[in-house]
């Protein structure tokens, strides 16, 4: 897919491990995987909302476009 | 886990698919040990021929000309089996389900064909190891008895649900990726 997930970049610059992230935004740890691996098919609005509000960042910062993918 | 419900109907469709396998297997046998003849009309006249009269290689291949629609109805039958197995194990949308609605829905078009052709194709065999003096008269009732179109009809109604199946199936992986 051309859609890049950005999460352990945002992750690693705010030091910050899946599980506490997981922990703060209710999400579960294998759905958070599945989303940093690549591998989701969607992404929930209120998913993005609680990673953006989460992380402090904006949805742009978690999902990039690339053609090359 | 499914419903009390659907536990119920698939412990009826189990009992009759395993109901229906066996007698198809004791019909197939009944024309043996009942010793049934074949009839045909020849030059307006019945012309009738006990199959266990016969010798033994014609009986053989009259057995298996009159068993491959039941062998076909059998193996889509068991394909229903697996169903009942899967929606018992309450997986509803996998391949292996898509798969048996496939294979029911091509055994069920096979069907409608091979009794549309075996009738004519059994004639045929009589006639060229001279069993019949002649060629049977071609009556019309008889030919349309022989078009098995309605089971052709409800096999590819069968395939259209595998269609949906296998949407119902792309949807389920797609919800299970949703985060």
């Amino acid at each position: 897919m051309a859609i890049v997930v950005n999460l352990d970049v945002m992750l690693a610059r705010r030091k910050m491990k899946l599980g506490e992230l997981s922990d703060m935004i209710g999400v579960t740890n294998a759905n958070l995987s599945i989303l940093k691996n690549g591998k989701a098919k969607a992404v929930r609005f209120s998913t993005l909302d609680a990673i953006c509000r989460a992380l402090e960042c904006q949805p742009g910062d978690i999902l990039e476009f690339s053609e090359e993918e | 886990m499914p419903s009390q419900k659907l536990r119920q109907l698939i412990l009826i469709l189990r009992v009759l698919v395993y109901l229906v396998i066996l007698l198809q297997l004791v019909g197939f046998a009944s024309t043996y040990l009942a010793d049934e003849k074949i009839y045909l009309k020849i030059d307006g006249e019945i012309w009738e021929q006990r199959i266990l009269g016969l010798s033994i290689p014609h009986q053989i291949v009259i057995g298996i000309y009159m068993f491959i629609p039941s062998a076909i109805l059998i193996g889509g039958l068991l394909q229903i089996a697996g169903l009942c197995n899967h929606f018992a194990a309450g997986v509803i949308f996998s391949s292996e389900t898509v798969r048996n609605f496939k294979r029911f829905a091509m055994a069920l078009v096979l069907l409608g064909m091979v009794d549309m052709l075996i009738t004519p194709l059994l004639i045929g065999y009589l006639k060229l190891v001279d069993i019949t003096p002649a060629w049977p008269d071609v009556d019309l009732s008889l030919v349309l008895d022989l078009l098995s179109l309605e089971v052709v009809m409800v096999g590819v109604l069968f395939f259209v649900i595998a269609r949906i199946m296998e949407t119902g199936l792309a949807m389920k992986d797609e919800m299970e990726l949703t985060v």
